[in-house]
């Protein structure tokens, strides 16, 4: 700090200040995007479950739909139907 | 011998202490003087609104008192840089002219503090009523003064506001750096005028390894009112997290209950 005057100084100092300014912000930038970088991975990753499981849930409801349509409906069982279900609302109270 | 140099802004403010009126700056560097135990040059940045009387009073308080004039608008950061771009000591002692020595030996404890890889050294500031001020910085949760408001005497909580300790950071209406120190990291940062210029000072320091210590044994009064509304301009809140505020958040130093 020899050889300098005030004047000489003070704009050193600025200048450094400067620079680590920029530096503390530059840090802090890359800070926030590698916190943005594990939200994002983070959210991927819950999408490829979701996506996973959306798959899933297809996949037993068009098992559901297969049995349900092997189900044999003949006339006999249709008109057994129709009487058990006439009775039931008879016997309901009005 | 080590030469402290003291750093002192001020626009020569007068006001009431105990019933007494007084002007803080001739009193607060009154005390310095009487009670430093080491060399000491005091640097007094006069604004412009310093009454002539005031800067004669300082004169004569002794050959170790400067005057620098400062002409410009009020910039606190440029004000200490002011003060320090003219310093030839060793050590500077950032000081608020609205102070006043309490412990004789503060100065030298404060040096004692300042050891090797310490950057900046703060004191224990009281407000007139004996209340605490200041016993180092906490930034976890907003920036803020830890043990603010307790009696002057507390210990807090496993005597952490009354043992030298290492601190996140310290205010500079009193704290202790190497002039290197200072130096080096480009001291104040104008960009900081008013609010926060402590702050950012202490987070370069830590950010190039230097650590922050307070000294409790170094006590003195700061007769800031203690319902100053200190002010705070939004630019300045922006550029303190800007620069650091993962670090801030990050404070290692403050306990969860003082």
């Amino acid at each position: 700090m020899t050889g300098e005057s005030p004047a000489e100084r003070l704009a050193r100092w600025t200048t450094t200040d400067a620079a680590i300014g920029l530096a503390a912000e530059a840090e802090q930038l890359r800070a926030q995007l590698a916190e943005r970088r594990a939200e994002i991975d983070d959210l991927k990753a819950r999408l490829s479950q979701l996506t996973s499981r959306v798959a899933q849930v297809e996949a037993e409801n068009a098992d559901l739909r297969r049995n349900a349509s092997r189900v044999p409906m003949t006339s006999i069982v249709r008109r057994a139907y129709r009487r058990a279900r006439s009775v039931a609302a008879s016997r309901l109270p009005r | 011998m080590t030469l402290v140099s003291a750093i002192v802004p001020s626009i020569g403010s007068a006001g009431t202490v105990g019933g007494t009126s007084r002007t803080f700056v001739v009193e607060s560097v009154r005390s310095v003087l009487v009670t430093a135990s080491v060399d000491i040059e005091v640097i007094v940045v006069a604004g412009r609104d310093m009454p002539s009387t005031v800067v004669d009073e300082l004169r004569g308080l002794g050959p170790q008192v400067r005057i620098v004039d400062y002409q410009q608008a009020f910039n606190f950061s440029a004000v200490v840089n002011l003060g320090a771009a003219h310093a030839t000591g060793e050590y500077l002692l950032l000081l608020n002219d609205d102070t006043e020595v309490i412990t004789p030996d503060w100065l030298t404890r404060m040096l004692d503090a300042c050891g090797p890889g310490v950057g900046a050294v703060g004191a224990k500031l009281l407000f007139e009523d004996g209340t605490l001020q200041h016993a180092g910085h906490t930034y976890r949760t907003s920036l803020d003064h830890v043990g603010f408001g307790l009696p002057g005497d507390s210990a807090g909580r496993n005597g952490v506001l009354s043992r030298r300790r290492e601190v996140a950071g310290v205010t500079a209406a009193c704290m202790l750096t190497p002039s290197a120190v200072f130096d080096a990291v480009g001291g104040f940062s104008v960009l900081l005028p008013g609010n926060y210029n402590d702050v950012d000072y202490c987070m370069k320091l830590r950010m190039a390894g230097w650590s922050i210590v307070y000294e409790p044994a170094a006590a003195l009064y700061h007769f800031e009112s203690q319902s100053r509304v200190a002010g705070i301009h939004p630019e300045e809140i922006e550029l303190i997290q800007r620069r650091w505020l993962t670090h801030l958040i990050d404070d290692p130093f403050t306990p969860a209950a003082v």
